[in-house]
């Protein structure tokens, strides 16, 4: 905030230097700008663990990493997705836009945003840091115990698992606080809860998912942590300890987190689907109470990723009927969007054509975790293939091309240029070839008894055709996001054109300028409906709620 | 059986045509009631999975075609904010769908759901190691790793036991996978309709060499099945030893194997490594290497380079033993 300016020694010296302004800046904007700037280098780092990953299984018996490298890859491949590619970039789009939206000057706790935005991007940096002291943790993601305590682990690489995770998670933390704190108190005049953009509805829930769910996530990093640096045996089994503690703590936050990282996307769809079919989301109220049931659901499921850890028939059959019904609002939207689509005059831009993309790919994933659910078959499918195709639907199709929507969506709102079009389309076309030609076959392998997290595989098992041409279509993925940083690049270089309104948009943010000023409105507007810049521009046909 | 095995063959393989998987270790070419029973609804749920998809698809396909805008058309469509009947409608049809699939699913649990001890029944310990599999028969006496021979067309009950981090037993062609958790007594049962060689894997992840942790299951006929049982609790040959082969075995018997692997009849009574007694009636070792001469001699050398990070990476024989240990070692029968 400029009036502090004086008040603050750094913060005069921050007006001097470019850098020092970035590094010191509490603007929501600039803040919303380094979450993604920061989480799409990640990403892309993520995705060059993905080819290595790839390039490794292509062949049986292939030599391209050994297994100690690989189990490092492949772990830091999904700490890299989740907790610094799409986490940060979906708190990235709420820090620029849910003020924007809701017609607010900047989020409620500009410091702390500003901490939380450090502790992600140190917390970051401090967990790739471990590749150059002795190895990167890699015992997967989830970090099963035992075989995470000191007798499987020696070495500093879970321990660099264990405070990485929990300087990321007081991070999410924090961002969320603010998150639900800015939406409660900062909307416009006339904004009721049930008129905020569906995008912040979504944020919200997220954000409330969040601090209910991250909580658990740092108790099982600090046990783990005194387990291995203190000597207790909260999970060393060889000295009383439950393994099974582990699991239950860990997938109490590991399921609302894939909410965390799809329900900003879904939020994103929502905004885009309107705008480029020129109506009113479907069933608003519908699709609000579906997210919601989502966050509350997401709470009762958790067991459905421990099916074959010899749970009681009775737990089995209560998580799976649990698993079975967050089907039903997952349904809900994705026929609301279709509704919404139905009837309008669409426009089929970039944006448009990531979010039909979406609901394609989203479809398939929601249908193989219906599969997955199922008891039977999980004990079947878990640990393979299948699984991991099951959920790159879910986080690739679902929230990683929801993020390319609003990334051609809002791009013009936060740099003032337009991406291309026509590069747009070609990475659009480009990513959905390859995303398929990867993750489709993975079904089909894991039914063919391929388990995850291996590094090889015998030739005789009839695996190599299929890994072969996932392969290929790993690269072809990489080339689609070559387009896109090409894209971004370009237009970066580019002369700003400053359009304030390119897609003829529905909600606050298009109502200032591109970027928009410090302190965002030079009025706050007042809202009466959904679509408050619909009713400025069709007084005649303006919403009545 | 046959037109279950049937439907669920043709369930994803038509789909994916040209698929070359070893039918040896896939679930859809079950030689078990267990896995047809799953394998059937998974086929059910798949192509319910079919039309939900196809139906999406459709209805995009049409938005978008009726969506195009005409050229030079600027006005804007009905703005229409939604409507109860068809959101009651597409809320009320998924919820009866999933009860449906929710009685399925309980259906196939009870269908698959082990069935009480009977005489006549195996037991079998399955314990994970990282990383091979050790099988213990406790009625019969009979400890082996790498290779669970199990007679055709009976319950096999499989108490799983892990002696380190947690490993799961999947074996496709004839059931799904529990997990073998350190601290937890989990059991499964698996029983094979016909004769044959299954592939089995570790199915969670458990360290380094998880993905070299693979077994073989091969189920006999009760004769074959009766003469391998008579085979293993037979003491060694007490042939007498080639001076070669006696020169191996005082390698092997009075060296570092003795601190982890167990051969009957000898001094050696390590638990950690696989139990050597009968090692060369098996066909494979060392969580899945075909047990030929190149194979082991690379092991002796330095198995390290054929298995990185085993626990008996260390561990590198001269090449002037090796020969005699393989000598011992073939006597291992």
């Amino acid at each position: 905030m400029t009036s502090q300016a004086g008040t603050f020694p750094y913060m005069r010296r921050a007006e001097k230097s470019k850098l020092l302004s970035w590094a010191l800046t509490t603007d929501h904007k600039r803040i919303g700008i380094l979450y993604l700037a920061t989480a799409f280098i990640f990403f892309l780092v993520g995705g060059i663990e993905a080819l290595l990953i790839r390039l490794q299984l292509a062949q049986p018996g292939a030599q391209v990493l050994g297994p100690d490298a690989y189990n490092q890859v492949f772990t830091m491949h999904g700490l890299t997705m989740i907790f610094l590619g799409a986490m940060p970039i979906a708190i990235g789009f709420a820090n620029y836009f849910v003020p924007l939206m809701i017609g607010a000057r900047d989020m409620v706790f500009p410091r702390l945003n500003a901490l939380s935005y450090w502790l992600f991007a140190l917390g970051g940096l401090f967990m790739y840091s471990s590749f150059l002291l002795g190895g990167a943790p890699d015992k997967g993601w989830f970090a099963y115990a035992p075989m995470t305590e000191r007798a499987f682990s020696p070495g500093m690489r879970m321990d660099f698992w264990s405070l990485g995770v929990i300087g990321l998670a007081i991070s999410s933390t924090v961002g969320s606080i603010n998150i639900i704190v800015t939406i409660f108190q900062l909307r416009a005049r006339g904004m009721s809860i049930t008129k905020v953009p569906m995008f912040v509805w979504n944020m919200l829930i997220t954000s409330l998912i969040g601090i209910f769910a991250f909580p658990s996530l740092i108790v099982a990093a600090a046990l783990l942590l005194l387990d291995r640096q203190l000597g207790t045996v909260f999970f060393n089994t060889a000295q009383g300890g439950n393994a099974m503690l582990w699991q239950h703590i860990f997938w109490f936050f590991g399921h609302p987190e894939v909410y965390i990282l799809v329900l900003p996307a879904m939020g994103i769809m929502s905004e885009v689907i309107p705008v480029f079919s020129r109506k009113p989301l479907f069933g608003f109220m519908a699709i609000a109470f579906s997210t919601a049931a989502i966050g509350v659901l997401s709470f009762t499921v958790w067991a459905h990723h421990m099916f074959s850890t010899g749970m009681s028939t009775i737990s089995l059959l209560f998580f799976a009927a649990d698993s079975f019904l967050i089907g039903v609002p997952t349904g809900v939207k994705i026929f609301s969007w279709l509704a919404t689509m139905w009837g309008g005059k669409l426009r089929f831009d970039t944006p448009l054509l990531f979010a039909m993309g979406f609901i394609v790919m989203f479809v398939i994933g929601g249908i193989t975790g219906i599969h997955v659910a199922s008891v039977p078959v999980d004990w079947q499918v878990t640990d393979t293939y299948y699984v991991v195709g099951h959920f790159h639907y879910v986080l690739f199709g679902g929230t990683i091309l929801g993020f390319l929507s609003g990334l051609f969506y809002w791009f013009p709102k936060m740099t003032g240029r337009m991406l291309s079009e026509r590069l747009g389309k070609l990475s659009f076309w480009t990513i959905m070839v390859g995303m398929n030609m990867v993750f489709f076959p993975m079904h089909y392998l894991g039914l063919a008894g391929m388990p995850r997290r291996i590094y090889t595989y015998p030739a005789d098992t009839g695996w190599a055709f299929w890994n072969l041409f996932e392969t290929v279509g790993a690269f072809i993925t990489a080339l689609g996001f070559l387009i896109i940083l090409i894209n971004l690049i370009v237009t970066l270089r580019s002369r700003p054109t400053n359009p304030q309104d390119p897609w003829d948009g529905f909600t606050l943010e298009w109502t200032t300028s591109s970027p928009p000023p410090a302190e965002n409105f030079a009025e706050i507007p007042a809202v009466r409906s959904r679509r408050p810049l619909w009713d400025a521009k069709h007084p005649d046909m303006a919403d009545t709620h | 059986m046959a037109w279950r095995k049937w439907i669920s063959l043709i369930g994803f393989s038509l789909l994916l045509a040209g698929c070359t998987a070893n039918p040896a270790t896939t679930t859809f070419n079950t030689n078990s009631s267990i896995a047809a029973e799953k394998a059937q609804l998974f086929n059910i749920l798949f192509w319910m999975g079919v039309v939900v998809f196809l139906l999406v698809v459709v209805l995009l396909t049409i938005a978008v075609i009726r969506g195009r805008r005409k050229p030079g058309d600027t006005t804007e469509p009905f703005q229409n904010h939604g409507n109860v009947r068809l959101e009651i409608l597409w809320t009320v049809i998924p919820i009866l769908l999933v009860i449906f699939i929710f009685f399925l699913t309980v259906r196939t649990m009870n269908a698959v759901a082990a069935p009480p001890r009977e005489n006549g029944d195996l037991t079998v310990r399955a314990i994970g190691h990282r990383w091979f599999w050790e099988f213990q028969y406790p009625d019969l006496g009979i400890t082996t790793a790498n290779e669970l021979h199990i007679p055709e067309d009976t319950n096999v009950h499989i108490e799983l036991v892990s002696v380190d981090v947690i490993h799961s037993f999947w074996v496709p062609n004839l059931s799904g996978k529990i997990d073998v958790v350190p601290g937890q007594q989990n059991s499964m049962w698996i029983r094979a309709d016909n004769a044959g060689t299954f592939m089995g894997h570790c199915a969670e992840f458990c360290g380094i060499q998880h993905a070299n942790m693979h077994f073989n299951v091969i189920a006999d006929d009760a004769s074959t099945f009766q003469a391998w049982v008579e085979g293993q609790q037979a003491g060694l040959a007490d042939s007498t030893l080639t001076d070669l082969e006696a020169q191996g075995s005082k390698i092997v018997t009075a060296g570092v194997c003795a601190g982890c692997h167990a051969i009957d009849g000898t001094n050696m009574l390590g638990k950690t490594g696989p139990n050597l007694t009968h090692l060369y009636s098996r066909s494979i070792f060392a969580g899945g290497f075909e047990l030929n001469d190149e194979n082991m001699k690379q092991w002796l050398r330095d198995s390290g380079k054929l298995k990185p990070g085993n626990l008996m990476a260390g561990i590198r024989l001269p090449d002037d033993q090796i020969e005699a240990v393989m000598a011992y070692l073939k006597t291992l029968r």
